[in-house]
Formats: structure tokens, sequence, C-alpha cells
């Protein structure tokens, strides 16, 4: 397995990227692929599903703020793959610390608005992992 | 029955013992003298002194002694009599009296006779002297001859039968003057006279000769002489007024032991001496019980009122009549109420008697009571009605069973235009709506078992509280109820406004905490935006792309401007929330201005959309709040643009007609669901199908808003998926000249 995540670290990673706003989304995309990051934008939970599913991402990261995000965190977690991919969420506020949630704990949060280099960070924090 | 006494006055007394022809003794019942006149002593040669305190019997001829102690002895039993007897002289001489005699009885029960001594050849002397004093006393005498039946009487005698001078009287002659029993009586006590020498006395009525009814008290004495009955003495005294006032007592003494009223008579120390059936009725003392002892002890308890007893016995121990009421106690303890009088008896300066006559007003005192009570009752009855009539802004009235008026006052009856008198006897709200009767009866209902209910009711557009206690309770529950409709029309309009002041308030800081949870959600996105885009500037001007630099740069003013509009909107809003908007009303070209708002929108278009203005007609002068009416615009226009995909079209169109502007604004969107529309002005709202596209939920509203102040209107038409048209009118102002 670290041979594999390994030689994987090697190839671009692949991040899925579900953001409602425009702009956002695709300022979003442009800082992670200027890292070399491949990106999968999203405009909803239904159009990122199906991209997770059919491309296994390295990485989720979705914004809190888009309405069915608890459904969307079950179905990523029912999935195969599900409870590999770790998760950034873009958050209005971050969530509270002890908050007993299944799907919210070992995620990451960013609070909006974010630098660049915070994004970074976080990523490289969960994709080397 | 008392005899009545033969009263002389005074100065005849005295002359008639005085009276030299005539010899007169008083003797005590032992037969002793205790006064001898002149003519007594003289006629026997005595001298007075010598005779005072000596016996009777000193004078009388020693052969006729025992008859005249006999003679005592009968006088002393009450009879009156005369006798012809010998008496003797101080010579020893004997001489032939006639004697009257008569019994006086003295205040201490001793007895006397009083001897009218006459010697008989005097005789003449003594029928002349008899005569003087019989017509004051009403009093005839006779003498009957047992032998020849003859009777030779005294002048009164002429009076007392009401007979002429020439009346010749004989026994069978006068017998005719007594009627029935009464001269049967008479015959056969004459009879007995002579055969036995029985004396008779008594009263009877006879029919003068003028036929006139009098009441006579006769008597008769046998006479004797030589031991024979030779004659008889007597006397007819004329009684008729005396009787007619022993009849008046009588009847009065009846009338005070059969009376209602209690009687009682005290001596002078106040102790009873006799009491009528009435008062043991009243009291419930028996006569025996109460004889001898004091009134006032025996009746008087602890609820006597002891200034009235002191009052009582101030006013008859001056000899003045009293008139009390006084609370008595009955032998059994029960008080009772006498209404008493009480009479001094005073004779000849002296306190006999106390006369006491009492009542049992008990109940009268307490009808008395129970009528003041009414009175009384009567009196707060009125001031009740009063009170109920003169009640302000409301109704008091009564109900029966069937909700029917008993009593009904309140100032709102005539406000209510209600006629008070067919108001009695009607169904509660009948005068007023049938809604109100069916609303009121479940609580009004409820007052009848006995709960008190407060409710309110509109009538007239006014709004009544309404207070329903129960009133009269009988056997079948509660009876009539109270019930006290108020009018708080005013109170509640003050309560409206009051609340409408606080929803205000409360939907203000309901906005204020709204926009601060909004702020931070929808602003934190444009930040974002432009925070990731100026370090997508620096990367790329590192590169030197300037191209990506420049997307960048208007991506930042995008977010920029998006974030200016949204707090423009909040503000907007609290301005109009706060009615603190201002009107900037000028004159403009309609179509320069959708123009220049068409230019501003195409601005944020996303790729393809088509936006198309045209105006259709009529003057393009038009006189608004432009500030307003561009804010509306751009409003609806950017949510055309907002929630139209890529390369839609959007069509604005303006038109004048009749003074009206008419906007409208057609997109190919998504549209509005049906179950939305109804919501679709509120604050903050938005759409179900809006959840992904970002929005505040207050463009329409401001939208409905500046509307409203435009006095504008605004519609829609919607389907979904296929497209939205907007459609504004809103009066245009003056048309200007040209």
């Amino acid at each position: 397995m670290v041979a594999v995540i390994f030689f994987k670290t090697n190839y671009m990673k692949t991040i899925l990227l579900v953001e409602d706003n425009d702009d956002m989304r695709e300022n979003t995309a442009e800082l992670l692929e200027l890292s070399q990051f491949t990106v999968l934008p999203a405009k909803n939970y239904d159009a990122g599903l199906t991209l997770a599913s059919k491309n296994k991402p390295d990485l989720i990261i979705c914004d809190t703020d888009v309405p069915g995000l608890d459904r969307f965190k079950k179905l990523i977690a029912l999935s195969a793959m599900g409870s590999m991919v770790p998760f950034i969420f873009l958050a209005a506020q971050l969530p509270e610390p002890n908050r007993n949630d299944v799907a919210v704990q070992g995620a990451g949060f960013l609070a909006k608005p974010f630098k660049a280099d915070d994004l970074l960070n976080a990523v490289n924090k969960y994709i080397s992992a | 029955m008392k005899k009545a006494a033969v009263n002389i006055p005074d100065g005849i007394t005295e002359s008639l013992f005085q009276s030299p022809g005539v010899g007169i003794a008083v003797v005590n019942q032992y037969g002793k003298f205790i006064k001898v006149n002149d003519g007594l002593c003289r006629l026997l040669g005595y001298a007075q002194a010598t005779l005072k305190r000596k016996p009777y019997f000193q004078i009388v001829a020693p052969a006729a002694r025992k008859e005249a102690a006999q003679m005592h002895q009968l006088l002393l039993n009450g009879k009156t009599a005369s006798e012809e007897i010998k008496l003797a002289c101080k010579t020893g001489e004997e001489i032939t009296c006639r004697i009257t005699n008569s019994l006086v009885t003295g205040n201490h029960g001793e007895k006397f006779i009083v001897k009218i001594i006459l010697d008989v050849s005097e005789n003449q002397k003594y029928r002349d002297l008899l005569q003087q004093t019989a017509g004051l006393t009403k009093l005839g005498g006779f003498e009957l001859d047992v032998a020849s039946k003859k009777i030779v009487w005294t002048d009164e005698m002429y009076n007392i039968y009401e007979v002429g001078k020439t009346f010749t009287p004989t026994l069978a002659g006068i017998l005719k003057f007594y009627k029935k029993e009464n001269g049967i009586k008479l015959k056969k006590a004459i009879a007995d006279t002579i055969a036995n020498g029985a004396k008779y006395d008594f009263e009877c009525q006879l029919t003068t000769g003028k036929k006139n009814t009098k009441w006579v008290h006769i008597s008769g004495t046998p006479i004797y002489r030589n031991g024979k009955i030779d004659k008889i003495g007597g006397t007819v005294q004329d009684i008729t007024t005396q009787k007619q006032d022993e009849l008046q007592l009588e009847r009065l003494s009846l009338v005070a032991s059969e009376t209602n009223n209690a009687v009682i008579i005290t001596d002078a120390s106040g102790k009873i001496e006799w009491v009528n059936s009435s008062f043991t009725k009243i009291t419930g003392y028996s006569t025996e019980e109460v004889l001898g002892k004091k009134a006032g002890a025996l009746l008087q308890g602890p609820g006597t009122d002891k200034t009235v007893i002191k009052r009582i016995g101030r006013q008859l121990a001056e000899g003045a009549p009293v008139s009390e009421v006084i609370k008595n106690y009955r032998k059994d303890g029960t008080p009772v109420w006498i209404s008493m009088n009480i009479v001094p008896v005073i004779k000849d300066d002296r306190l006999l008697n106390f006369i006491g006559l009492g009542s049992d007003i008990t109940e009268v005192l307490a009808a008395r009571t129970s009528q003041k009570l009414k009175e009384a009752l009567e009196q707060q009855q009125k001031l009740f009605i009063d009170i109920a009539n003169n009640f302000p802004d409301g109704i008091i009235g009564v109900l029966d069973k069937n909700l029917n008026y008993i009593f009904a006052g309140g100032k709102e009856i005539k406000k209510l235009g209600i006629d008070k008198s067919k108001l009695l006897g009607e169904h509660i709200f009948d005068s007023l709506s049938e809604q109100s009767n069916t609303e009121a009866v479940p609580y009004l209902k409820r007052a009848f078992d006995g709960e008190s209910v407060v409710f309110e009711i509109g009538l007239y557009n006014n709004t009544y509280a309404i207070n329903a206690v129960p009133l009269i309770s009988g056997d079948d529950g509660v009876e009539q109820i109270l019930v006290v409709l108020y009018n708080i029309t005013k109170r509640k309009k003050a309560e409206e406004e009051v609340w409408h002041a606080y929803e205000k308030q409360r939907e203000l800081n309901e906005l204020k905490s709204k926009f601060v949870s909004i702020a931070s959600h929808e602003f934190r996105t444009p930040l974002s935006v432009i925070l990731s885009s100026t370090d997508l500037i620096l990367k790329y001007t590192e590169a030197n792309d300037t191209e990506k630099v420049n997307k960048h740069i208007e991506r930042i003013k995008g977010s920029v401007r998006s974030l200016t509009d949204m707090l423009n909107d909040f503000l907007s809003l609290e301005k109009i929330e706060e009615g603190k908007v201002r009107h900037n009303i000028s004159a403009f070209n309609i179509t320069e201005f959708c123009d220049s708002v068409v230019e501003e929108i195409k601005l944020t278009a996303k790729k393809g959309q088509q936006l198309v203005y045209v105006h259709e007609g009529g003057a393009t002068q038009v006189v608004l709040d432009k500030q307003q009416l561009k804010h509306v615009l751009l409003n609806i226009l950017s949510n055309a643009v907002k929630y139209s995909d890529e390369g839609k079209k959007i069509w604005l169109t303006s038109g004048l007609l009749k003074n009206r502007l008419r906007l409208t604004i057609k997109d190919e969107g998504i549209g509005i669901p049906e179950e939305d529309k109804p919501h679709l002005f509120e604050t903050f709202f938005r759409a179900n199908n809006t959840i992904n596209i970002q929005g505040t939920g207050m463009g329409l509203h401001i939208v409905k808003r500046y509307l409203d102040m435009m006095r504008g209107n605004i519609t829609f038409l919607s389907e979904l998926n296929k497209g939205t048209i907007f459609t504004i009118t809103l009066p245009a102002g003056t048309p200007s000249t040209g």
C-alpha cells in the first residue's frame, strides 16, 4: 500500500471540488491546478457524487453552505472507496470542536474566506497523510 | 260588690251634728260612745263629758238593755235598722225614742254605729230634718204600717218614684212600680219581714210614674212595738247614677280582663295587686305567681334598656303618666317588646295605685324592622339601577336561564341604538347580531354552571369584554347571571397599536439578526473570491499571464459589486422598515432610463444571455422617483439573469398609457414553483428551486415595498422551467408638455 501511495503521489492527485459559486469554484480550481492537482469541479452534490464514483478522487473539498450536504456525505461514506477519501469542508463558520458527527470527525475545515496558502497547506496535510 | 257609701258634705254633717233637737251619738264596735252631741246630752240630762267613753247601754232603760245589745250585734253585721227603744234619763225617767242606726266603717276597718236619736214626741222635727238631707242623697224614707198597709214617706220619695204630691202611697200601689221579678222579690221580702222580722236590703230596678227606669237601693227593717212587729221602716235610694258608674266600671273591668292588652294594677310601691288574663298570655306568669311582686323585677332582663327604666321611674315619681316601649322577658326567658302606658292613680294628693297597660309589639317591631329592611333594600335596588344605568361604555344586565334580559342598564344601550324597554325579556344579543348570540351562548351557559367567565365579542366594529357571573342560585342551580358588557374597542385599539409597534420592532430585530446571519454566509463567498483572485493575480503576474490577471481583476470587481448590492439591499430594507425612505421625484425620459439600466445589467449577464429592450409607444416623459424605480428594475432584471441559463433571452418593455407607466420583464428562466407563488414578496423568502443559487431573499420584497410607496403594482405569470413575466404598473405623474 505504501508503495502504491508513494507511486500515486508521483502522479497528479485528483481532488473533487464541490462549490456552487461559479467564481469561487473556478478560483479554487485554478489555485489547486497551479499546484499540479487534477481538479474535478462540481456545481452541486449530485454532480459531485457522479464524479466521485467515476474518478475515485484523493480528496474531496466541498462547500458546506451548499444544501444537501448530509445526504452527500452519507452517499460518499457508503460508496466502496468512501471511507478512504479525506474531506476538507469549506465553511462559513467552523464547527464546534467536539461535534459528535461521524462524517465530520477526521475531516478538515477551512473557513471562508481563506488564503491560497491556507488551502494548499490543508490539502497537502490530508493528501500526504 | 262594694256598697255605695252615702257621702254627705262636711258642712252638713257638722250642722246636723250640732242640731239641738236631735240626739246624735257615735258608738264604737265595743258599744262605747266616741262622740255625743249636745242634743243627746240635753235630752237625757247628762253633761257631755260624762258620756264620752261610757258604754252606750248605760243610757238604755234596764229592761231594754238585752234587746239593745242584740241590736248592736245586728248593726255591726252591717244592717241598717231603726228601732224604738226606751232610754233612761239621768234622773231615771224613761223616754221612748226612735233611733236610726247606720254603720260606718273607718279607714282601718274599725266599725262605728252612728245613732240618730229622736224623742218620738219630737218626731215631726226628725222628719223635717230627714227631708233636708234626703234630697242631697236621693234617699227617701218610709214607714209601712203592718196592720193598715198604709205608707208614710218622705218628700224625696215623690222624686224617686216620679209621682205627684197628691199620690197616696200604699203597699199595693208601690209594688206596681216594681216590674216582674223585682216586684215579686220586694213583695216576698216585705212578707218575710212582717212574718219573721227579717230585714231586707237589695238593689233592683223600678219603673217610675214617668216610665223612667231607675236603679234603687231599697232596705226595710222591722220596727217592734211591745215585742211585736208593728211597722216596717226603710229607705229607698235612687242609685241610678252610681249604678251607671258601677256598670261602667264593671264593663271597664270586664274590658280590662278581656282585653288583649296586659293590665297590671300595682299598689303605690309597685307591688302587683291584680293582672288580667292577657298579662298571663303575654308574659307566661299566672296571677298567683305575680301577686305581691314588683312588676319591674319580674319582667326586666339583661336586654332591658336601663335608661328607659330610669326615665319611667322619674316620671312616675312626679305623678306623670308614662308611655314607653321596653324590652321585657317572658317567664321562659324569651324577650318580648312591650309598649306600655302607666298611669298613677292619685286621690287627695295620695298615690294609691299604678295602672299599667301593656301590649306586645314584638311582631309589630319585627314587621317594622322588616319594613325598614325592605326600604333599605329598595334603596339599594334603586342605587344599583342608578349605577347600572349610568354605567359608562357598557351594559349591565341580569339574564335568566333562557338568556333573556331580566334587567338591563348602561349608557352603551343608547349608544348602540337599542330601545331599552324592548330589551327586557329579549335574548342577550337579539337586538344586535345573530352571530354574537351563537358565539356568546356557550360562555354564558358556563356561568349557569357556576363559573365566572370572561370573554370578548365583536359587535358593530366594537369589541366588548363580557363578564358573566352566577347571581342567584335556587334549588335547580344558578337561575340568574349577572352580565357586564364593557366596550373595550378603544383599549383594544390601543392594545393593537402597541402590539403593532411591538411587532414592527420585533420584525426589525429579526431582520437585523437575519441580516447578520445571512451576511456571514453571503458575504463570505464574494470575499473568498476576492481573496483567492488576488492570490491568483499574484501568481499570474509572476507568470506574466495578463489575460488571466485581467480576468481576475474583473472577478474582483464583480464580487465587490455583488457585496455592494447586498449591502444596499439591506440598507434599503432597513430604511423601508423604519420608514426613513426619502422620496425624490423628478421628471425623466423612460426610454433613456431603461437603456442605461439594461446596459448595467448586461455587465452581469451570463454567457450568451441577450437583453432586449422595447418601448411600446406613448409618451416617454415620466415623473417618478428615479432611484427607486432603478432599484426595482435592476432587481427584477438581475433576477432574470440569475435564474436564466446561459444563452437565454430577457425582454424588457415599457409603455405609457393613460398616465400610467407599464413595465414588463420576461425571461426564459427556471420559473416559480406553484406553491411558492403566494410567498414571493415576503422578506427573505426564497423559492424551493433556488437553493443552489445565491441570494438573500430580499430583492423582490424590496421591489414590492418600493412599488407600494410609489402606489405602483406588480404581478407575475410564471411556468416552471419555461419562464416568468413580471408586470409593473405605476402612476407616472403629470405628462409634461411635448
